[in-house]
C-alpha cells in the first residue's frame, strides 16, 4: 500500500473507509472518512480493498495578478518556506509561487519572480551559504529590483547582517522575510509578513532589513538587519530592533520613519566571508582550556562578556595568551554599551589589547568580522569599529 | 436518521498549557486575521472558502486564564493527563474500544473562534453504544478537544472572541444516526450526560455542555450546532422537520412549474425617489446600491402561510454580512406603498407568480452565493452546517465543512497510553445502575430516585450517606428542604453546610423537624453554621421542661387530640413527640 490509497477496512469488528497513510512498528496510521487519523494495532486492523487515488489535478484556484512593480522572491527555507503535507503531517518546502498569488495580501500591484536558492533549516546555514545568497539577490539588484529573502528566523539576523555588509552600495532593499507559525496554518504570519515586506520595497531604502511582526497584533514592522534580534522564540513579534527604531511599519497602510539610508545609485557587492571567527559566551567559572580551545587558530574572537564586558582573570591570562587572534568585547546583556573604563577588570582587558565594541550586537559583530576579513584583511580593527551600516549607535536613546 | 454530538467540558486546567478553566478578568487585547489555507487535495475547503469571502477582523480578550498558547504564540504543551484519563474513563463506561495510541488533528476552522485557525482534536476512543429503553445507540468516536473562543459581538466584519474559554478541555461523544425521533433523543442525550456529570472534573457551568444534533431526513445531513439545552433538542429537531418538509412543498411547487429561473439584478438606486422608505434611503445615504431581481414562480413561497423561503435567502445575507432581503410577500412595506409597488412590478415586468427581490449592497457579489443556495435548496440537497437559537429554531450557518480540514497536529507528539490501571478505576457507572442503587440498595422511591439523578445530586446523595448513613432524609433534604429554603430566602444551602448541620444534629439529638429549622434559619438569618447549636430554639427540651408545659397545658384543657400541636404553639423548642405523648398519659392518667 501507498500513502494516499484509499482504502476499506475492519476495525474490531466494524467496516470502516479511508486513506491509508503509512505503517510503523507494527501500526498502522490512517485516515478515517471523517478527517481523523487513528493509529491502530495492524493485528486489529484488516484491509479489505485498496483503491488508488483518482490523479485528478487539483483545482487550483490561481488569480495571477501581475502589476508592473517588480519584485524577485527568494526562499532557502525556513518555516516561512516549508508547508505540511496535510495527509501525512510531514513538513516540506513550499516550491510553487502559487502560494503568494492566491494567498498573500497587499501584492496586486506587483510583478513577482520566485526563485528557490535553498531549502535548509536556518541552523544549517554556513558562511558559504551566505555568500551564495548575496551573489543571487545581486543578479537582481543590480537592475534595481528589490529582493525578498525568505528565510528561517534562528538565524535570519546572522545572513541579513552577513548581506547588510557585503552590500557596500544598495541601488534597491533586500528585505527578509520569516515567519513564526507555518504557512499552513490560516494563522500564519507569514502571509501579512510578506505582504508587508512586498510592500516595504516601495521604499526609497538602501538598506538590507527584516520585516516581522512589530506586534503580538497583525502588524508588521521593518527593522535594520544589523540592529535587530530574535529576542523570543515563538512570539510572532520575536524580532526586535535592539537600541534602535523600526525603520517602518505596515498594517495595511505604510507608516514610514525618517532614520533609514536612501537607495544608492548602484549596487556593490564584496562577497567575500571569511569563517574563521568564533564567539564566545563568557561564564562565571569558565575554564581557562575551554576558553582556549574555542578561540585557538582564530583570526577574530567576539566575546560576550557580562555587563559592561568582563571576563574573569584567568581569561584575561588566556587572551594575553593568544597574540595572533583579536579579541572583541559585547555584552551579554544586549541592550546598552560596553565600557572597559568602568572597572579594573575591563583596564586589565584593554591591555590585554581587547577592543570594546559599543553596543554592536555579538551577531552582528561575529559576521561584521567575518565581511572585513573577507574583504578587506587588513583594516580588522579600524573597520570594526567605524558604523558602517548603523550597527553601532553614538547615542542611545531612552526608549 | 438523527444522530447526536455532545461536548461537554472539563473543569481544572486547560487541554494544552497550564490555565486554568475559570475565567476573572481581561489584561489586554489583540487584533488579527485568518488566512485560509490549502487543504491536501488542493482544494480550499468549502467551509473555509466561504469564511474567506467574508473577510472578517478578529478581535480577542486576552484573558487572566489564558497565555501564549491561547494567543498562538506559543506551541501547545502537552495534554493535560487529567482530561485524557477522564475522556478514557467516559469511553470505557460507554463500551468503547479505547485508542493506545492518540494522534491529535488540526481541525480547519477559520471562523475566528480559534486564534491559531485550527482547532486540535484527537480521537480517544470509538465503536462504543449505549442501552436505551428503545434499543442501543451506537457510539462512533469520543474525542478530546480544545474548546473555542466565546464569541462576545460581531457587527458585519469585525468580530469580538474572549479567550477565556479557549482551550477548555472538550469531551465530544457522537452517536452513530440510530436514534428514532427526538425524544429518544432527549434520553440518549440525558444518558450519556449523566457519565460524564459523574466525573470529578465535569465542569458544571451553565455553558458547560452543548450539543449538536446531526439530523436527516433523506435530503442530506444537517448538522446544528450549539444546542444548549436538553429541552431544545426536542424543538431543533421539530422546527428542522418542519421546515424540510416546507422545502419539499417548495421544491415541488417550482418544478412543477418548470423549474426555478431567475433575471440578474439591475441597480435601480437612480431611477426612483426612495425619501418614503427611509428604511432604503438610509442604505442608500451610506453608499449602498439597490439591486433588484426577479424570482420566477416564487410569490407567495417566501413568506406566506407555511412558506418561509424568503428566511433562507435572508439568513445567508446576514452572514455575508449584508443587512437582508426584501421581497415581494413583504410589500407593500418598509414605506413603499401599493403605488409605488405596482410601478416597480411593472418597470420590471414583475408577472403574477413571480417574486421580486431587493438588496441593499454595495456591488452585486452577493448574487452568486445566493443563487448557488437557492438552487442547492431547491434540488433539495439540504447538507448544511446551521446553529440552533436560544428558542429552539435553526438558522444557516455555513456549508458542511469537507473532510479536507483535518491533518496532523505536528507539534505534539503520539500520546501513548501505556497503562489503563488508574483509569479503570475511574470508570464512571450508567445511570440505570445509580436508579437501582438508589431504590434497592438506599430505598429512595422511584420518582424521588430519578429526581437525585436528574438533578445530578446523586455524587452529593452518596457522599452524605456514607457519612451519616440516613438516606431518605438526605433525599428529603436535597430534594426539598434546600430547594425550598433556596427559593423562599435565596440563599442556598451547599454541601458543606450540610454536612456541617447533620454534624451538629447528631451530637445535639435533634430530629428531622430541628434540622430544618436550624437549615431555615440559616437560610434566613445572616447566621454562620457553627453557631446554630448555641441557639435556645434549636435545643431539644428535656424530659423535665417538658413535663413543666404538658402539666400546664393539661391544666388549660389540652386534650390528647391537640397535646402536641398545642405544644409546638407553646414552644419554639424541638422536642421528641414520642416522648411529649408519654408524658402526656401519664399526667392525664394520674388526673
Amino acid at each position: 500500500m501507498d500513502t494516499g490509497d484509499i482504502i476499506s477496512f475492519k476495525y474490531n469488528g466494524r467496516d470502516y473507509s479511508g486513506i491509508y497513510i503509512n505503517e510503523s512498528n507494527g501500526f498502522y496510521t490512517l485516515k478515517l472518512s471523517n478527517g481523523y487519523n487513528i493509529i491502530v494495532d495492524k493485528s486489529d486492523v484488516k484491509i479489505e480493498a485498496i483503491k488508488k487515488p483518482e490523479n485528478s489535478e487539483p483545482s487550483k484556484k490561481i488569480k495571477y495578478k501581475k502589476g508592473d512593480k517588480k519584485l524577485v522572491i527568494m526562499t532557502t527555507g525556513g518555516t516561512i518556506g516549508s508547508t505540511v503535507d496535510y495527509s501525512t503531517g510531514a513538513v516540506k518546502p513550499v516550491k510553487d509561487p502559487e502560494f503568494i498569488y492566491n494567498y498573500i495580501p497587499y501584492i496586486d500591484d506587483f510583478d513577482i519572480k520566485y526563485e528557490v536558492l535553498d531549502n535548509m533549516l536556518s541552523e544549517n546555514v554556513t558562511a558559504e551559504k551566505m555568500m551564495n545568497f548575496a551573489r543571487r539577490a545581486y543578479n537582481y539588484l543590480k537592475e534595481n529590483i528589490p529582493v525578498l529573502i525568505f528565510h528561517g528566523t534562528d538565524t535570519m539576523q546572522y545572513t541579513a547582517s552577513a548581506l547588510a555588509f557585503m552590500f557596500e552600495k544598495l541601488s534597491a532593499p533586500v528585505i527578509f522575510v520569516g515567519s513564526q507559525r507555518s504557512p499552513d496554518r490560516p494563522s500564519s504570519d507569514a502571509f501579512i509578513n510578506i505582504g508587508a515586506a512586498a510592500n516595504f520595497s516601495l521604499m526609497d531604502l538602501g538598506e538590507v532589513s527584516i520585516a516581522m511582526h512589530s506586534y503580538t497584533s497583525d502588524i508588521v514592522g521593518l527593522s535594520r538587519a544589523v540592529r535587530t534580534r530574535k529576542m523570543h522564540t515563538s512570539r510572532r513579534d520575536a524580532f526586535k530592533p535592539i537600541d534602535d527604531d523600526y525603520i517602518a511599519f505596515f498594517d495595511g497602510k505604510l507608516k514610514i520613519n525618517e532614520n533609514y539610508k536612501k537607495r544608492d545609485d548602484e549596487t556593490i557587492l564584496m562577497d567575500k566571508l571569511n569563517d574563521n571567527v568564533s564567539i564566545v559566551y563568557f561564564y562565571p567559572g569558565m575554564k581557562s582550556d575551554d576558553f582556549s580551545s574555542l578561540v585557538s587558530g582564530k583570526d577574530a574572537v567576539i566575546i560576550m562578556g557580562t555587563g559592561l564586558g568582563h571576563v574573569s582573570d584567568n581569561i584575561i591570562e588566556e587572551i594575553k595568551r593568544h597574540k595572533d587572534t583579536k579579541f572583541f568585547m559585547t555584552s551579554q546583556c544586549i541592550f546598552g554599551n560596553t565600557n572597559l573604563n568602568v572597572y579594573s577588570t575591563g583596564r586589565k582587558l584593554i591591555d590585554a589589547g581587547v577592543i570594546s565594541l559599543g553596543n554592536m550586537l555579538p551577531e552582528t559583530a561575529y559576521v561584521k568580522a567575518m565581511y572585513i576579513l573577507g574583504s578587506h584583511p587588513d583594516k580588522l580593527e579600524e573597520m570594526m569599529l567605524l558604523n558602517l551600516r548603523g550597527e553601532l549607535s553614538d547615542r542611545i536613546l531612552l526608549r | 436518521m438523527i444522530g447526536l454530538e455532545i461536548h461537554f467540558q472539563l473543569k481544572g486546567k486547560k487541554l494544552f498549557c497550564s490555565c486554568d478553566t475559570e475565567y476573572h478578568y481581561d489584561v489586554s487585547r489583540i487584533k488579527r486575521r485568518l488566512t485560509p489555507t490549502m487543504s491536501e487535495l488542493g482544494e480550499m475547503d468549502l467551509a473555509a472558502e466561504y469564511e474567506m469571502e467574508r473577510n472578517r477582523e478578529f478581535l480577542y480578550n486576552v484573558t487572566d486564564n489564558s497565555c501564549l498558547v491561547e494567543c498562538d504564540e506559543d506551541p501547545p504543551h502537552m495534554p493535560n493527563k487529567t482530561a485524557l484519563e477522564t475522556a478514557m474513563a467516559v469511553a470505557l463506561a460507554l463500551k468503547c474500544e479505547p485508542m493506545k495510541n492518540i494522534q491529535f488533528m488540526r481541525k480547519v476552522v477559520i471562523d475566528g473562534s480559534n486564534t491559531s485557525g485550527f482547532q486540535r482534536t484527537g480521537i480517544i476512543a470509538m465503536n462504543g453504544y449505549l442501552e436505551t429503553s428503545r434499543g442501543k445507540v451506537r457510539i462512533s468516536t469520543i474525542t478530546l478537544e480544545e474548546d473555542a473562543a466565546r464569541k462576545i459581538s460581531e457587527n458585519n466584519n469585525n468580530v469580538n472572541y474572549s479567550l477565556d474559554r479557549l482551550g477548555i478541555p472538550l469531551i465530544e461523544i457522537s452517536t452513530e444516526p440510530d436514534i428514532i425521533d427526538e425524544d429518544h433523543a432527549v434520553e440518549t442525550a440525558k444518558k450519556i450526560a449523566y457519565f460524564v456529570m459523574s466525573m470529578e472534573n465535569f465542569r458544571g457551568e451553565v455553558d458547560s455542555i452543548r450539543q449538536d444534533v446531526n439530523f436527516s431526513m433523506g435530503h442530506g445531513r444537517v448538522e446544528i450546532k450549539g444546542v444548549s439545552k436538553l429541552s431544545l433538542i426536542k424543538d431543533v429537531i421539530e422546527y428542522e422537520t418542519k421546515r424540510q418538509r416546507m422545502l419539499e412543498k417548495v421544491s415541488g411547487i417550482i418544478n412543477d412549474l418548470g423549474g426555478f429561473s431567475y433575471t440578474r439584478p439591475v441597480n435601480i438606486k437612480d431611477k426612483y425617489d426612495w425619501s418614503e422608505s427611509s428604511m432604503i434611503n438610509n442604505n442608500i445615504k451610506s453608499g449602498k446600491n439597490v439591486y433588484a431581481f426577479v424570482f420566477k414562480n416564487m410569490r407567495g413561497l417566501l413568506k406566506s402561510g407555511e412558506f418561509r423561503f424568503g428566511r433562507e435567502l435572508g439568513e445567508l445575507m446576514k452572514n455575508l454580512g449584508i443587512g437582508g432581503i426584501i421581497h415581494s410577500d413583504e410589500l407593500p412595506g418598509y414605506g413603499l406603498d401599493h403605488y409605488f409597488v405596482s410601478r416597480l412590478y411593472n418597470d420590471l415586468n414583475v408577472n403574477g407568480n413571480d417574486a421580486l427581490l431587493i438588496v441593499l449592497s454595495r456591488d452585486d457579489k452577493f448574487f452568486e452565493p445566493l443563487i448557488k443556495r437557492s438552487i442547492k435548496l431547491l434540488n433539495l440537497e439540504l447538507d448544511e452546517t446551521r446553529a440552533a437559537t436560544e428558542n429552539g429554531e435553526t438558522r444557516f450557518l455555513r456549508p458542511l465543512p469537507g473532510r479536507g480540514r483535518m491533518y496532523p497536529e505536528t507539534d505534539i507528539p503520539v500520546i501513548k497510553i501505556d497503562s489503563f490501571d488508574n483509569i479503570y478505576k475511574m470508570i464512571p457507572e450508567s445511570m440505570d445502575k445509580s436508579l437501582e442503587t438508589l431504590e434497592n440498595v438506599y430505598g429512595i422511591s422511584r420518582t424521588d430516585s430519578e429526581a437525585i439523578i436528574n438533578d445530578n445530586l446523586y455524587k452529593i446523595f452518596k457522599n452524605l450517606v456514607n457519612t451519616y448513613n440516613e438516606p431518605r432524609l438526605i433525599s428529603r433534604i436535597l430534594l426539598h428542604t434546600v430547594p425550598e429554603l433556596k427559593k423562599k430566602y435565596n440563599k442556598n444551602i451547599d454541601e458543606v453546610t450540610i454536612k456541617k448541620i447533620l454534624e451538629i444534629s447528631k451530637s445535639s439529638g435533634w430530629d428531622r423537624n430541628t434540622i430544618e429549622k436550624a437549615m431555615e434559619i440559616y437560610s434566613s438569618k445572616n447566621i454562620d453554621v457553627n453557631d446554630l447549636i448555641n441557639l435556645e430554639e434549636l435545643k431539644t427540651l428535656t424530659e423535665d421542661e417538658l413535663y413543666k408545659i404538658i402539666n400546664d397545658l393539661i391544666s388549660n384543657g389540652a386534650s390528647e387530640k391537640n397535646i402536641i400541636p398545642r405544644l409546638r404553639e407553646k414552644t419554639i423548642r424541638s422536642f421528641n413527640p414520642a416522648m411529649a405523648m408519654r408524658i402526656y398519659k401519664s399526667i392525664s392518667g394520674k388526673k
